[in-house]
């Protein structure tokens, strides 16, 4: 079912950005090509072979479709029966919401505040239950990115807003 | 040759240079041990880290990480029986019935030191093959740029995906990607809705984190460890020196395999993995004794480590001298390259002569430190493998959104970075390739310009297949386009034949 709305949605988005490619304005100087003709040319083939992907999902056969999945599957666990591992779906989109939180976050209250924080979170959700580390492991990470980042690199970290860009101020 | 060698030389005798390909030789083991995080992934994190080095340091550190992390990824095949690289899958085969025998540190020992050899002999390779490549390219017009460029896509997309309408839809994506913003080869604003931020076009650093590094992020946070892995016998992990001498009585496989490495290596979208299974399956067919082959012997290691590694100094030549990168990897050094304000290709060499051998310099001493911290530190290695994943996890992220922040100071990066770590998610879980995605926006603006201004000089489209060279080209893409399907015929005649 994933699959064929990836498809679907390609479909659609190929066809919509291939209208906007056609209304791209003609160039400044005269060329025998014009600004359209690339994403033109990828957005049409991209529409033709996402239409032949979603024929192809909806040719397949429940028990087509059921094998090949089974046979993915069977793969799939093989290799994390051999690493020791299983999937959990709702960590991960607890990992996908925390890290769009996070970026949203970090624009108002900063890298200094906003990182140990969700970092205390994240590890808490994820079954971590080691109280000292719990603490200690945050702050040692800011210590060692403030480090690497803003002394040893010079790559800018987010100082927030108000206050909280106050304290990043006194210290990066 | 004298005067660049001596380049290379005084580049690696300077103490911080020296400083930084130790630092990448450290992170590069750190990445290639710990499995999932691949070295496409790791140099992708590390990129905009070295925005703040010269052109030369950064690629040289990148380089570091490409070479030690592919050897690296030995120590878990060794250790645990989990590959931390596909192209360690091999290794596994006979490292961990080995490491069950309690010679673990043998088998690491004999995999590093395989594996530095490899890439100090791909090093020399790529200082002799690549300014060779490079002076021949001079001749390139915009014909052949473009024939290239198509090249490197056809068989990257041919060959990375299981299927090639999912490779195609992969690199189309790319290339309409790198068509936002405003174009330089024609002036006009092409898919910017009047955003300031997408007139400039979406930086390559953000897509290749997000693609690369956030993705891994993703997969990571939606995997849980339900038990602790078979660990090999030997408790106290110790690299053994006296391995070296071993090496004496593998000259004919060394060079077999070194050879494979480095040619399989120079091939658009192979690489490492694809290099380590010919040579160990040549090591097998060449063995007198091919049945010991799986059951823990030196040469069931050492082939598939020379191999691997000499796979990315055979990556390097085509990504530094044409421009066209030979894989993942090397796909993310060239961004770097680009970042820096540099383009790869032939004019590279005549232009910025001392950053290429001092380049090549460093990359060569990056693969001598290894055998030094691949038989010291291992034990220290092995420990990082104890980490938490969580911990390891939540690092992986701060470190794409910092790398992401950092490029032009602005979020709006940042949630490009997120938005692509999605995208490469989604398209990864059902089995449409990354890697002609990036190369495609990385490609992509090279072949549109080399078309339109190939069509402004010759005043026509027929010189881009008449010229040899570009002729030659296209006709080579189109054949490796379709190699899978003429593959799939054979084979499905084959078949038949038998039945």
């Amino acid at each position: 079912m994933g699959e064929r709305l990836l498809t679907g949605f390609l479909i659609v988005f190929s066809a919509v950005f291939f209208g906007l490619a056609m209304q791209i304005a003609p160039p400044r100087v005269e060329t025998a090509l014009v600004g359209s003709f690339w994403p033109g040319m990828a957005l049409t083939i991209l529409f033709v072979c996402a239409l032949i992907e979603f024929i192809r999902q909806l040719r397949q056969t429940k028990e087509e479709r059921a094998a090949k999945e089974t046979e993915d599957n069977r793969k799939k666990r093989a290799l994390q029966e051999a690493m020791g591992e299983a999937d959990n779906n709702k960590l991960l989109i607890f990992g996908g919401f925390i890290a769009f939180f996070y970026i949203i976050v970090v624009d108002y209250v900063g890298f200094l505040v906003a990182t140990p924080v969700f970092m205390g979170i994240y590890l808490y959700v994820t079954g971590y239950r080691h109280k000292v580390m719990m603490i200690v492991a945050p702050i040692l990470a800011i210590a060692v990115f403030l480090l690497l980042f803003v002394v040893a690199t010079y790559i800018p970290l987010p100082r927030g807003i108000g206050i909280f860009k106050d304290i990043s101020v006194l210290i990066y | 040759m004298f005067d660049n060698l001596l380049i290379a030389a005084s580049f690696v005798a300077d103490p911080f240079n020296l400083f930084v390909i130790v630092c990448g030789v450290f992170l590069g083991i750190i990445i290639g041990a710990l499995p999932g995080l691949g070295t496409a992934a790791g140099v992708a994190i590390m990129l905009p880290i070295t925005l703040a080095l010269e052109p030369a340091q950064a690629i040289v550190m990148l380089g570091a990480i490409y070479a030690a992390g592919t050897a690296a990824g030995a120590i878990t095949s060794i250790l645990f029986r989990i590959p931390g690289e596909a192209q360690s899958a091999m290794t596994m085969l006979d490292g961990f019935p080995m490491a069950k025998r309690g010679e673990a540190g043998r088998a690491l020992g004999l995999a590093m030191t395989a594996s530095a050899i490899g890439g100090v002999f791909s090093a020399i390779a790529l200082m002799f093959f690549a300014p060779m490549l490079a002076k021949w390219a001079l001749r390139f017009g915009q014909a052949e740029y473009f024939a290239l460029a198509l090249f490197g896509l056809s068989t990257v997309t041919s060959l990375a995906a299981k299927s090639l309408v999912k490779g195609i839809i992969s690199t189309m994506i790319g290339l309409f990607l790198c068509t936002v913003g405003t174009s330089d080869v024609f002036g006009v604003e092409r898919f910017t809705f009047n955003n300031d931020h997408l007139r400039y076009g979406i930086s390559y650093i953000p897509v290749i984190v997000g693609v690369f590094g956030m993705s891994e992020f993703l997969r990571n946070a939606g995997t849980v460890v339900v038990r602790k892995q078979e660990v090999a016998k030997d408790g106290a992990v110790k690299t053994q020196f006296g391995v070296i001498k071993e090496f004496l009585h593998m000259k004919a496989l060394m060079v077999r395999s070194v050879i494979i490495g480095v040619v399989v290596g120079v091939l658009p979208g192979t690489g490492g993995t694809t290099s380590s299974v010919i040579a160990y399956n040549e090591a097998v067919r060449w063995s007198k004794h091919p049945e010991k082959f799986g059951t823990g012997i030196d040469e069931g290691i050492a082939a598939p480590e020379f191999a691997n590694n000499s796979a990315c100094g055979g990556a390097l030549v085509p990504t530094l001298t044409l421009g066209i990168p030979g894989s993942s990897t090397t796909a993310v050094i060239m961004a770097a390259l680009m970042s820096h304000g540099l383009t790869p290709g032939p004019n590279l060499f005549v232009q910025n002569k001392d950053l290429v051998w001092g380049v090549f310099g460093g990359y060569l001493m990056a693969n001598v430190l290894m055998i030094l911290g691949g038989l010291c530190g291992i034990w220290m290695f092995a420990k990082i493998l104890r980490v938490p994943r969580s911990i390891l996890n939540w690092v992986i992220f701060i470190l794409c959104v910092v790398g992401s922040f950092g490029v032009n100071s602005n979020l709006q990066d940042v949630w490009i970075m997120f938005g692509f770590g999605l995208l490469g998610y989604v398209m990864e879980k059902y089995g449409y390739p990354l890697v002609p995605l990036v190369l495609a926006i990385i490609l992509g603006p090279i072949a549109e310009a080399a078309l339109v201004k190939g069509t402004m000089v010759y005043g026509s489209l027929w010189p881009f297949i008449t010229r040899p060279i570009s002729g030659t080209l296209l006709g080579l893409s189109v054949l490796s386009m379709f190699f899978p399907l003429i593959r799939n015929c054979f084979e499905k005649k084959k078949k038949s034949k038998t039945t």
